[in-house]
């Protein structure tokens, strides 16, 4: 898969500061791509040197294989960074008329981006007076101008409420449906979780992962063997807590309310558990094997905290 | 260009400042004129005993394009100020990064800006027209574009020489407060001050000052330190030059920085 963003040893100082160290990743055409980290990872950085505002202190990156980011390229990206930047004493509608003239495209596709995130019976009020939603989604309106096959955003869902994040996230599966690339940093890992195929997670400036959502999921953590969660009951907990802790192969055995989590090798599966118990006399009443959550994975790789 | 300035018009037309500086400035340049009309003629008709007196001829046909010109150019500051306003607004909205993300080159955003200042001066020139024109109704001296060509062409490089600093100062400043105080207390004061300094130890390089350069062109060959002003010639090429520097420093900054 030919790669639409390719980024090679980028790295970012303010001062003493290194904001980014030697970052490398592509970017597949067609993919959503999540790029996660704790705050002040760098996420931003990186965003803001690939779209021309900020400069890297070394490294360079590629737009469909073109060295940098010409006009002509940024012109074709829709792109919404960090927050809605537009002009307060204008309305939505004047708003998006200077992002459209820029861009150079009609004034024609303003009425169908407005629609499409909701804000057509707005569209004459002043940007100062918008909600900090309705400025996001302005913005996300604004990303579509023009109807560009890549688009980049940084927390796209800030500031929305759920119906909000459920809509744009419907509306980042529909954009991926249609063949266009997304880019997006995000904290809500239960979001990127449901739409990104791939995903790169970046920590203090440094890239600590990047694959497609399976591969991280299932991806070693530096020496730590690849592990499962089960979860599973029976009628009386304790013992079977307690024969669960002589198990072979078992990491973790956490008490729920009404159930056992357990935390064990990848070679162990949930029949193989199953067959243990019921060999030691113990009939277990649920016995399920839990899909390694993104947000786990992540909190393993970053350590839990986040960045100062 | 054009069309860069199109963009920029449709992001200024309805800003309300904008709209209340312009209306200040126009109004404001034919008060002066008119104001500084009435005080000097007042003013000389109590030295010579008689009224309306143009003691001094400067409001003759020979003289009344410099002496507009001269007179108006100390509302230079406010079209300088809302360069200053216009800039900052961007940068603390984030538009100014926001114009590049969606397809411009940063020294397309700040030439556009700088063509702003072009046609700023193109409006200030003519507002220079209207005013003479104004009181050669008002002195009934004749009127005649052509014995002031050359004085709007001083009036234009003027203006553009006091907005361009003013550009500068915004970029590196970067907060709308700071930079228009730096802009007034410079050249309202700091620059007269060094002027000064200059003429004691230096005399003439007073003259090469970052405001002063352009306002030799239009100031009278006055005594002090206003006097012994190098030659025109040396004069135009100098401002063309401290116009040309201001560009290149504001368009290096604005390309070069993290915005």
């Amino acid at each position: 898969m030919s790669a639409v963003l390719s980024i090679r040893n980028i790295s970012k100082n303010y001062g003493y500061v290194r904001a980014l160290q030697d970052v490398s990743f592509d970017v597949p055409k067609g993919s959503v791509f999540g790029i996660l980290g704790p705050n002040g990872s760098g996420k931003t950085t990186m965003l803001g040197i690939v779209m021309d505002i900020l400069k890297p202190t070394a490294g360079s990156f590629l737009w469909n294989g073109e060295p940098g980011s010409s006009n002509e390229m940024r012109k074709q990206i829709g792109t919404l960074l960090e927050t809605p930047n537009f002009y307060h004493y204008l309305s939505g509608q004047k708003n998006l008329e200077i992002a459209a003239a820029i861009k150079e495209r009609g004034k024609e596709d303003i009425a169908r981006v407005l629609e499409k995130v909701n804000l057509t019976q707005r569209k004459d009020s002043k940007f100062s007076t918008y909600s900090l939603g309705m400025k996001q989604r302005l913005a996300i309106a604004s990303t579509l101008l023009g109807d560009p096959d890549i688009l980049v955003f940084d927390e796209p869902t800030n500031g929305l409420d759920p119906a909000g994040i459920a809509e744009i996230r419907e509306l980042m599966k529909e954009l991926n449906r249609q063949g266009k690339t997304i880019i997006m940093a995000s904290h809500i890992l239960d979001e990127v979780e449901k739409v990104c195929t791939h995903v790169a997670i970046i920590q203090k400036g440094h890239l600590k992962t990047v694959g497609t959502v399976g591969e991280v999921l299932n991806a070693t953590h530096e020496n730590k063997v690849a592990t499962v969660e089960i979860e599973l009951s029976a009628d009386n907990l304790a013992t079977l807590e307690s024969l669960l802790r002589q198990m072979p192969g078992i990491h973790h055995v956490i008490i729920n309310e009404q159930s056992i989590s357990i935390e064990c090798e990848a070679t162990i599966t949930p029949a193989a558990v199953n067959k243990y118990c019921f060999d030691q006399g113990i009939v277990l009443g649920q016995l399920s094997l839990k899909r390694k959550s993104l947000e786990r994975r992540f909190l393993e790789i970053t350590g839990g905290k986040s960045d100062r | 260009m054009i069309r860069n300035l199109q963009i920029e018009w449709m992001k200024i037309k309805n800003y309300r400042v904008f709209q209340v500086f312009s209306v200040l400035y126009m109004l404001g340049i034919l008060v002066i004129i008119y104001m500084f009309y009435r005080i000097y003629t007042q003013l000389t008709g109590r030295l010579t005993g008689q009224d309306n007196q143009d003691l001094f001829q400067l409001f003759s046909s020979d003289n009344i394009w410099r002496t507009v010109a001269f007179s108006t150019g100390f509302l230079l500051y406010l079209p300088g100020m809302v360069i200053i306003m216009l800039f900052i607004n961007e940068v603390n909205f984030k538009t100014h990064r926001q114009n590049i993300i969606d397809g411009w080159k940063r020294e397309t955003f700040i030439y556009t800006k700088i063509g702003l200042i072009f046609c700023i001066s193109l409006v200030v020139t003519i507002m220079n027209i209207f005013a003479t024109l104004l009181m050669c109704l008002v002195t009934k001296t004749t009127f005649s574009i052509v014995d002031g060509l050359d004085m709007l062409g001083f009036v234009f490089i003027q203006s553009f020489v006091y907005m361009m600093l003013a550009l500068l100062f915004a970029t590196f400043f970067r907060r709308s407060g700071v930079a228009v105080i730096v802009y007034l207390v410079y050249g309202l004061l700091l620059e007269f001050l060094l002027m000064l300094l200059l003429w004691k130890i230096f005399p003439g390089a007073q003259h090469f000052l970052p405001l002063q350069v352009a306002d030799a062109l239009i100031t009278p060959d006055l005594e002090g330190p206003f006097g012994n002003k190098p030659l025109l010639f040396v004069s135009l090429i100098s401002a063309l030059s401290f116009a040309a520097i201001y560009i290149f420093l504001a368009v290096r900054k604005y390309k070069y920085d993290d915005l």
